[in-house]
């Protein structure tokens, strides 16, 4: 082998060497990005675990007041109730016993209402529609408002927890409209598409500056719903502006276990 | 002679001189560490060391001890400098078997100088330290792969000046290992000359990569 070959092999080796130093640098910020991007995984993971056993506490808590709104204070008053049944039977001619008789049994259905709309249970048993359409009936009856339940498409069940969650996410919706909006008109609309399911809820109220808000970085109820949308999966968005009223819509893409 | 072989004559000094400058310069008012002064001392070795040298040729004085000089206190330099790099990554037994490792080749090192001809270039003491040294490297870049974390490579001192080590003792093994054999079947044609060169070269490039990393290098070791 001649000086030349071998000086020109030894040139391609300090060539490789220089390669090999690129490649390196290459291999290791793909690793760098596979890193990130199973941290970023884990974090998203974690953040849905918590939120999940948050929202399952606060579900788990809900319940348990129910129960003990039904079976111990309901009792009380189904009892009181008994008794002042006695007592105009002993008396037919007192009206204060007939009015407060009247109360008591406002309070049982009270009671009932506020009990059926914390139970989570009765909206797996119902489902999403009548179980909206109850306490959509429940904030009628005060009188405050007007409300209206609109379903387009053929309705299917969506998961079980899907639906308590979309649940939540309407009755926070509703709070916000009778505390905040000043509105007089709440519409819930429910549309089932063969890929998706959008949930709108919307009031004529007074809307508000949606920048203002974004600027003290959402409020609670706002986060708590957007958070909830998060961990099943869907998409919630809000419109609004002042003197316009509030709409929030809901899009959740159809699952397996949707039936 | 070209100008072009002129200039990479000069080059090994050149490189060096151009590295101390940049290092001097890049960590003026930094807080210096251990792996700013070992890059230091290693850029002011390769300068010293080969001004030397090229001093005693021109005067046509034996200069193969001073080469050979350069390589034991490189390899010192080298040792140190991923010493310090790997006492945060290893374990204590492993940093325990680097440390005789290192205690060892550098006696071997000594061994190799001292029982070495100085009549001619002789391959084994310097190819034994760009070995060492590509060793070192390789160790660095295993770990380095091992141990990806956020921080941006193409910030890191670390990362230029043992990339900067590994490109010339790396290149330099094959010229060390090739040169004797070169010099033994040469017949006055000097085309094995342009190794030097290349050498040369690939010194200078090293030099100034250290030089330029020095300011990154203060932040580790």
């Amino acid at each position: 082998m001649s000086d030349v070959v071998l000086i020109a092999l030894i040139v391609l080796f300090i060539f490789i060497i220089t390669v090999f130093i690129v490649l390196f640098i290459f291999i290791y910020h793909r690793r760098q990005v596979k890193n990130l991007q199973e941290k970023k995984l884990l974090q998203s993971q974690h953040a849905q675990a918590i939120l999940q056993t948050q929202l399952e506490i606060q579900e788990q808590t809900l319940n348990t007041v129910a129960q003990e709104i039904h079976d111990n204070i309901g009792q009380i008053l189904g009892l009181a109730k008994l008794n002042l049944n006695n007592l105009i039977a002993l008396q037919p001619d007192t009206p204060k016993l007939t009015d407060t008789k009247d109360l008591v049994g406002k309070a049982i259905n009270d009671l009932r209402n506020l009990t059926r709309s914390l139970h989570g249970g009765r909206i797996a048993d119902l489902g999403l529609p009548d179980a909206l359409e109850q306490e959509l009936h429940t904030l009628q009856n005060t009188g405050q408002f007007t409300t209206q339940l609109q379903t387009t498409g053929k309705p299917y069940r969506l998961e079980a927890q899907h639906e308590m969650v979309l649940f939540r996410m309407v009755q926070e919706a509703l709070h916000n409209a009778i505390k905040h909006s000043e509105a007089t008109h709440i519409n819930v609309a429910l549309h089932y598409e063969p890929n998706q399911f959008k949930l709108m809820v919307s009031d004529d109220g007074k809307g508000f500056e949606p920048a203002a808000l974004a600027a003290a970085q959402k409020g609670i109820g706002l986060k708590s719903m957007e958070n909830r949308a998060t961990l099943i999966g869907a998409i919630f968005s809000i419109n609004t502006a002042i003197g316009q009223g509030t709409s929030i819509t809901v899009i959740l893409p159809k699952t397996t276990d949707s039936r | 002679m070209s100008i072009l072989h002129i200039i990479t004559k000069y080059l090994d000094i050149a490189g060096p001189l151009l590295g101390v400058v940049l290092c001097l310069y890049r960590g003026y008012g930094q807080r210096k560490t251990g792996g700013f002064y070992v890059v230091l001392n290693f850029l002011l070795l390769q300068f010293i060391a080969n001004s030397i040298a090229k001093y005693m040729s021109m005067h046509q004085m034996n200069n193969i001890m001073v080469y050979q000089a350069n390589a034991f206190f490189s390899l010192l330099l080298v040792t140190r400098w991923f010493w310090g790099l790997f006492k945060s990554e290893l374990s204590p037994q492993q940093l325990s078997w680097f440390r005789l490792y290192a205690i060892i080749s550098l006696c071997l090192s000594a061994v190799f100088i001292s029982t070495e001809s100085t009549d001619a270039l002789n391959s084994m003491s310097l190819s034994f330290t760009a070995l060492d040294a590509s060793l070192y490297c390789t160790i660095f870049y295993i770990l380095t792969l091992l141990n990806v974390t956020e921080k941006d490579l193409l910030k890191s001192g670390s990362f230029w000046v043992s990339s900067a080590f590994f490109l010339y003792y790396c290149s330099c093994f094959i010229i060390y290992v090739t040169f004797k054999f070169f010099t033994e079947r040469s017949t006055g044609g000097g085309n094995f000359m342009i190794l030097w060169n290349i050498h040369n070269t690939i010194l200078f490039v090293s030099c100034i990569i250290m030089g330029s990393s020095s300011k990154l290098s203060i932040q580790r070791n």
